[in-house]
């Protein structure tokens, strides 16, 4: 924008009004070459309070030289209040901005303003003090001066322009409320929506709490799953380890009295006297411990052996230290759940094992022994007095199967429709979860990328068939 | 001598029970019972024996193949009634011991692995209170007789039928024949 251009016509005659003049035009000169030179707004702002301070220093003086000549109030008072209003529109312009087309309109604004202040009210100012000391009274020099005009068409628009500039400063006035309002507003939606992100954020963190405290039930009901399971298994493990305990224990018991009366023997053949050792040979009853006591330590020692084996069996099928990943022989992992749930099949069924060949599964052998025994028990359950259950296994392409069929009673299609569902049992009240196909085909087809698929006519029997990956996917 | 009939479908359990009892004094308070064995491994087996012998006392293993221990001592008590029974069983939920004692009238129920002493006990017991129960019945059936209440004729068929259940009464045949034997 160009500059302020001084010249002659600004000059009013008064010496140190118009020096004052000059300078406020310097100090806008400055500020319109600040605005050319994209100067930071620091800058502009310090430029800008200096004219705003050296303008309040001015119209001071201006007020101060009207009060020494005693002109007319009514002037005093309209110029006083131009003054002010001034002031007040500079500081709230300069408040609200000071970058680019902000600074430019406020440039604009000042130097329009100026020209005209100066043109009208300042000269009218000067007009009057000149005719006061002339030797005029205040209200003749008001009345004279309105009256002077150089030209009526000047001052005319003169008057147009001032209220021109009233109204626009009411106009920024309003302008600057409208801005302040929108501020505001500004600030309280920003705080509402500060508010509502919290809340937000809240929900969102009591969302991912309760999703891990499902996440927690979930696994507490494989859990309790698994030891039903186990509870079931316990009562045939207890049968089956509680019977060679049972003798064991027994013949131990017997093999006490057996060496008593061994060693009263030998005492008694110690002593040398025929009487005793023959009395010693009948309490020993001699014939018969020579044939009880090797079958006795046979019969002790198989049983032990049992035990033995049962733990084993027992610690293969949990697998407690295998809960990881890994390549396994599930051929065997087939045959030690065989042996643990034994005891829950040899009473309603005859077993009959045909293995193929199968090479190793990358797989969780835990799991999928769970998954055996829940199959393997079910079959059992299946059978109403006395069955046969076949379990094969094969190979077929890049998957492994393993299968299991009993010649229970089989299902009806709307309870084949619905075996997997959690909580779905046929079974009477506290002998089943409903759990145990659900867990099975989530283990399976969720964990294991296989099928579980099942065959079943009501009244033949039911099979189903295990399709296990060799290879898991990459990414699980 | 008393007689015991064991089933269990394992036979070193078999084994172990006929040493402790070949051995163990069986005692209950002064009196002392000697005994004698009959070892079974399965129950349809025991059964037949049961009709062809008499016992004093039944002891059965609860799990086994055929059938199971309650269903057993159903059986052997329809055809020895006096005889006393006991479950030896290394397992059974509360519904089977239920069954044993409102069904079978068991004496006692022993728990696999069994403490020798307290089996021998319990067979004691058992032999005992049979014993007491069978010599009360008789002098009830003695003194019944002098008052009248019962005939000779009457406690004789009582022991008859005790005996040999059923044999008191004709087996009539549709045909007005009579059934002597009802293939049991």
């Amino acid at each position: 924008m160009d500059a302020f251009v001084w010249d002659h016509r600004y000059v009013t005659g008064e010496t140190q009004v118009d020096n004052e003049h000059q300078e406020l035009v310097r100090i806008i000169n400055a500020l319109i070459d600040l605005e050319s030179k994209y100067a930071s707004p620091e800058t502009v702002t310090q430029v800008l309070d200096q004219l705003v301070n050296y303008a309040v220093v001015h119209f001071a003086n201006e007020e101060a030289l009207m009060a020494e000549n005693q002109c007319d109030p009514r002037f005093v008072d309209r110029h006083v209040a131009v003054h002010r209003s001034f002031a007040e529109q500079v500081v709230r312009l300069r408040a609200s901005s000071v970058d680019g087309s902000d600074l430019e309109y406020l440039l604009n604004f000042l130097t329009s303003w100026l020209a005209q202040h100066i043109l009208g009210m300042d000269k009218a100012m000067v007009r009057q003090i000149e005719l006061i000391r002339g030797g005029n009274t205040p209200q003749a020099a008001y009345d004279m001066a309105a009256k002077i005009t150089t030209d009526p068409a000047t001052s005319s628009m003169l008057d147009a322009m001032a209220s021109l500039y009233r109204i626009i400063s009411a106009r920024n006035d309003a302008l600057t409320e409208l801005n302040r309002n929108l501020e505001a507003k500004v600030e309280a939606r920003t705080h509402e929506l500060a508010i509502a992100n919290q809340k937000l954020a809240t929900e969102h963190a009591e969302m991912k709490s309760l999703l891990s405290q499902v996440r927690l039930a979930q696994q507490q009901l494989l859990q309790s799953e698994k030891m039903a399971a186990i509870g079931q298994l316990a009562a045939g493990v207890a049968h089956e380890i509680n019977n060679p305990i049972g003798f064991v224990n027994s013949n131990l018991g017997s093999l006490k009295g057996y060496t008593t009366n061994l060693l009263n023997l030998i005492t008694a053949y110690e002593s040398g006297q025929p009487e005793a050792i023959a009395a010693a040979r009948q309490a020993a009853d001699l014939e018969f411990l020579r044939e009880d006591l090797p079958s006795l330590l046979a019969e002790s020692q198989e049983g032990l052996d049992r035990v033995t084996r049962i733990v084993q069996d027992l610690k293969d099928f949990s697998r407690i230290d295998q809960a990881e990943r890994q390549r396994a022989d599930l051929n065997s992992a087939m045959h030690s759940t065989l042996n643990v749930v034994r005891n829950e099949l040899k009473y309603k069924a005859d077993v009959i094992v045909e293995l193929g060949e199968v090479p190793e599964v990358d797989c969780v052998p835990a799991q999928l022994n769970q998954v055996f025994m829940n199959l393997l028990v079910n079959a059992a359950q299946a059978i109403p007095e006395r069955g046969k259950i076949f379990v094969r296994s094969g190979t077929e392409g890049d998957q492994v199967w393993f299968e299991i069929e009993d010649t229970g009673c089989g299902m009806s299609p709307e309870t084949r429709e619905r075996i997997f569902e959690p909580f779905f049992t046929t079974k009477p009240v506290g002998k089943g979860t409903g759990l145990g196909l659900s867990i099975s085909y989530d283990i399976i087809v969720k964990r294991h990328h296989g099928r579980l698929d099942v065959q079943s006519e009501p009244g033949k029997g039911t099979t189903f068939r295990i399709w296990l990956p060799i290879e898991q996917p990459a990414a699980t | 001598m008393s007689r015991i009939l064991i089933v269990d479908d394992e036979t070193s359990i078999l084994k172990a029970l006929q040493r402790l009892l070949r051995a163990a004094p069986c005692v209950y308070g002064t009196k002392q019972f000697a005994l004698e064995v009959v070892a079974c491994e399965l129950p349809s087996e025991a059964l037949k024996r049961a009709r062809q012998e008499e016992f004093d006392l039944f002891i059965s293993d609860y799990r086994m193949p055929e059938m199971d221990g309650i269903e057993f001592l159903k059986q052997a008590r329809a055809i020895q009634p006096d005889a006393a029974r006991l479950i030896l069983s290394g397992y059974a939920d509360l519904n089977a011991l239920v069954r044993a004692v409102n069904e079978v009238g068991i004496e006692r129920f022993v728990g696999k692995p069994w403490n020798d002493y307290e089996l021998m006990s319990a067979i004691a017991q058992a032999l005992a209170h049979r014993e007491l129960l069978l010599e009360n019945r008789q002098l009830a059936d003695l003194v019944r007789m002098e008052m009248g209440d019962k005939t000779a004729e009457q406690v004789e068929a009582e022991r008859l039928e005790r005996l040999e259940p059923g044999i008191t009464r004709v087996n009539w045949g549709p045909d007005g024949s009579v059934v002597l034997d009802d293939e049991n």
